[in-house]
């Protein structure tokens, strides 16, 4: 590994296979370029138009992120370089990496007395001298910029893309022991090489390596990287966690795109018999009954008398605003996927909250979020501008609401308690869960028992490709069909079909 | 899981730079004494194989064995110039070595860190190089041949302040 | 020895050699005598100990890195009972597994039998202890354990299959099974909610 001039050590990269290295341990190699703060554009855009037409025409327009730099249709000319990063965290710690080497140091001198060996007593010295280099240096601190490339950013499952990450020094002080690691997006797995390198960086060096990964259907940030800079003898370590300008990877875009669902059935608009004199806007007809003395004429129901000779009442429900809280099952068991590809039932059960969320408000509900997850979630109903930003928030941002399965625990009784505390007496539940298994029907159930109107909407995870599989389908579906005994509706989304249908197919299922 | 996992052990790179410094020193060694200098080696062998197992203990071992070599040739009136090299790769053998681990167990052997480790070597040998010339000048070799006194001084005086210093 | 003391001590002494270096008579007064510097030398042997014991109590510590080209496969539902099930194949003595997925399967089918018959639970247990629920006798024999009442050659050839005759019947039975529900959602889907029990 040496400090060659730049241009030829690409040119030699452009030549051989991008995936051939020289390494001994076939990890792949770390290129240092030396000097240059910044690339000249034609250096950039020759080589990578020799890159791009190696890998087939495929020109990786996604890296023009920050500038979209103009194209001509071959080349990509590097757009701007390694962007600045903020640092999230830092920590410093001693390695006591030389920590007791102070017995070389007493050995020799004691042997040397003893003996009276000026040699020995010499190798003292060097002892000493090394003591010093130890502890006298500090961690540096280091100022960083770094760019993300991808060969591809919208590839096709499964497809392979290559990321490439360049890390330069934009401060004054040397970084003697420079250790980077990348933060991979969870859901992704790395192929090819590791997505980590060390070296040395003089200010304005830069150091780039690559590394491949296999592509999921979904979209994926990488904005992170963890930085260890030590000094020169490793006595002293300082880790960070940085945050990058973002690149994403994104493979087929959802199939639905479009926010509003079809709501009509989902929950029911009607919350209450409530006596009312008028049969205007917003009420519904409920129901007849006697007669009694006292009723209003103006209830009576003229058409039954004029048919049967009997006095009877409407009674009818006004329309109100109806309370309604979205509650998501995000314990480990609902972390499922059908299949090895797409989005897992926790991403769509996100998704459909988040559609059925927007759309509640929209016909003027007040809308409330909660979830079954390690941490609490919880948005008390509510409705307005702000509140719909809240819950965007909470819905993006809430670490609950993680791609990947929670690491401790869910008390599925105590939060189930405290769900039941929070919800007012009216209030109607959406349950948003794959249904995996008998603790999620409990859920449902003991919900539906306090008197709240339970709807479930619940992403399909099975296939049914396997006996083992089949089998679980079928007890998934009877677990489905016996909540919907229960008068409890329930929405059963495939996989493969777009909300919006399954909660038409649902809706026709309801009115009959 | 899936994905290709790192192994977390230093990889063949390492194995070279430590290997060559502690054979520098047995070379060193050889100087004064052979069994100095199969001590030494032995040392070598015991931190090489505490390498590869990234298990720190066998590399301190190892580097105070390759050290004892050099010691047990200094008393076998090996020149101090050989002694003071010899030292110095002991040490840069251990330190290598020892960097070496925890870019195992931090990168793994896969990533590419020959570059990291060629430089971290080459600064220690530096600086048991320069420590080294400096005490041959002043105490050994040079005009001003300081008396062995002065030098005991001087050295209590700098480890203890090293020491005080020492994190 | 705290810190401080140590620090001015060695400064102490570095001004000395120091000196020494300069003027090389001050150190004349220091004893060298035999007894001395031995009693030095050993007492830097015992220091040399103090350290090396202080270095195998430390433990060097460094940042740990996450593993961050692996990512987290999910399970798709029934994953494991696949798994179960072929790990079968491989172990001869495993009576108790075999109970355990057999009894899982039977809880699934007992439901599903009972949903379809819309019968009481006593009911399906009986249908499956009788093998009256399905028309093949692969998969009844699964959950009766007595021999299916099969034409001989169905039996010869199930005697012949790779496949051990347990999980084959498992497998009918699941097959069976989905026969079932497939039926009664067929019917629910004819008719609409509300209606159901």
């Amino acid at each position: 590994m040496s400090e060659d001039d730049p241009r030829r050590r690409d040119g030699e990269r452009a030549d051989s296979e991008r995936s051939d290295s020289e390494r001994p341990d076939g990890g792949r190699a770390v290129l240092d370029e030396a000097g240059e703060r910044s690339v000249e554009p034609d250096d950039g855009a020759t080589e990578r138009s020799a890159e791009g037409t190696e890998r087939g025409g495929e020109t990786s327009e996604a890296t023009d992120e920050a500038d979209g730099a103009t194209t001509d249709g071959t080349a990509v000319a590097e757009a701007t370089g390694p962007t600045g990063v903020t640092v999230r965290s830092s920590r410093i710690r001693s390695t006591n990496h030389w920590v007791g080497f102070a017995t070389l140091v007493f050995l020799s001198a004691g042997l040397g007395a003893l003996t009276r060996s000026r040699p020995l007593l010499l190798a003292a010295v060097v002892g000493v001298g090394y003591l010093a280099y130890a502890n006298t240096t500090e961690a540096p601190d280091p100022e960083l910029a770094v760019e993300r490339r991808l060969s591809e950013a919208e590839p096709e499952p499964g497809d392979r893309v290559e990321v490439t990450v360049v890390v330069e020094n934009v401060g004054e002080a040397v970084l003697p022991d420079l250790r980077v690691v990348e933060q991979v997006p969870e859901a992704l797995a790395v192929t090819e090489g590791p997505a980590r390198a060390a070296t040395a960086l003089r200010p304005g060096a830069r150091m780039t390596f690559s590394y491949t990964l296999a592509a999921r259907r979904g979209d994926y940030r990488f904005d992170g990287l963890t930085v260890i800079a030590r000094n020169a003898s490793g006595s002293r370590e300082r880790e960070l966690d940085v945050e990058t300008a973002p690149a994403s990877v994104t493979s087929l875009a959802p199939v639905d795109a479009t926010d509003a669902v079809p709501l009509r059935g989902l929950t029911s608009p009607y919350t209450g018999r409530v006596s009312t004199d008028s049969s205007g806007e917003g009420t519904e007809f409920a129901s007849l009954r006697e007669y009694q003395h006292g009723d209003a004429l103006s209830r009576i129901d003229w058409n039954t008398y004029a048919r049967d000779k009997t006095l009877t009442t409407m009674e009818f429900r006004e329309e109100r605003m109806a309370t309604v809280v979205l509650v998501l099952d995000l314990r480990t068991e609902a972390y499922l996927r059908a299949g090895d590809d797409g989005p897992h039932a926790v991403d769509r059960a996100i998704d459909a909250t988040r559609r059925v969320f927007n759309s509640l408000l929209d016909t003027g509900d007040r809308v409330g979020l909660a979830a079954f997850a390690a941490d609490t979630v919880w948005l008390p109903p509510g409705a307005g501008t702000t509140h719909r930003a809240r819950a965007r928030e909470l819905l993006s941002t809430h670490p609950s609401l993680s791609p990947t399965p929670p690491e401790r625990r869910v008390y599925v009784r105590t939060q189930l308690r405290r769900l039941a505390q929070r919800l007012d007496d009216d209030a109607q539940v959406v349950f948003v869960s794959p249904m995996p298994d008998e603790t999620s029907a409990v859920i449902a159930r003991s919900l539906h028992v306090r008197g709240h109107a339970v709807t479930v909407v619940s992403p399909d995870p099975t296939m049914r490709d396997t006996p083992g599989r089949r089998l679980a389908a079928i007890d998934r579906s009877n677990r489905l069909n016996d909540l919907r005994g229960s008068d409890v509706r329930v929405v059963d989304w495939d996989d493969d079909e777009r909300l919006a249908e399954a909660l038409e197919r649902a809706r026709r299922r309801w009115s009959g | 899981m899936s994905g290709t996992e790192i192994t977390r052990r230093p990889g063949r790179h390492s194995l070279v730079v430590s290997g060559v410094a502690g054979a520098t020193a047995a070379a060193m060694a050889l100087a004064g004494s052979g069994a100095g200098a199969v001590v030494a080696a032995l040392g070598t062998a015991a931190l090489l194989a505490g390498v590869r197992r990234a298990n720190h203990r066998v590399v301190d071992v190892g580097g105070l064995v390759a050290f004892l070599g050099v010691a047990f040739a200094a008393l076998s009136e090996a020149p101090a110039a050989a002694v003071l090299i010899g030292t110095a790769a002991a040490v840069v053998a251990w330190d290598a070595g020892t960097n070496a681990v925890s870019l195992g167990r931090q990168l793994g052997a896969e990533a590419d860190t020959v570059r990291a480790e060629n430089l971290h070597a080459m600064a220690g040998a530096l600086v048991g190089l320069v420590t080294a010339v400096f005490g041959l000048i002043l105490f050994e070799i040079g005009p001003t041949r300081q008396p062995v006194t002065t030098l005991f001084v001087l050295l209590v005086a700098g480890t203890v302040l090293v020491v005080a210093l020492n994190r | 020895m705290s810190r401080n003391v140590t620090a001015t001590l060695g400064v102490l002494l570095g001004v000395v050699g120091i000196a020494a270096l300069a003027v090389p008579g001050i150190t004349a007064p220091l004893p060298t005598g035999e007894a001395f510097v031995i009693l030095i030398g050993l007492v830097l042997i015992l220091g040399a100990v103090v350290q090396a014991q202080r270095r195998r109590h430390t433990e060097i510590e460094y940042a740990e890195t996450p593993d961050a080209e692996l990512s987290i496969e999910l399970p798709t539902p029934g994953d494991d009972l696949d798994r179960r099930l072929d790990r079968l194949r491989l172990t001869r003595f495993n009576e108790a597994e075999r109970h355990r997925i057999r009894d899982e399967i039977r809880d699934v089918a007992a439901e599903t039998i009972r949903r379809r018959e819309r019968g009481s639970p006593e009911a399906a247990e009986r249908a499956l202890d009788e093998g009256t629920w399905t028309a093949d006798p692969f998969a009844a024999a699964f959950f009766t354990g007595r021999v299916p009442e099969a034409p001989t050659t169905d039996r010869l050839r199930e005697l012949f299959d790779r496949e051990s005759p347990f999980k084959r019947r498992a497998v009918r039975a699941i097959d069976a099974l989905e026969r079932l529900s497939a039926a009664d959602e067929r019917r629910d889907a004819d008719r609409p909610e509300g209606d159901d029990e």
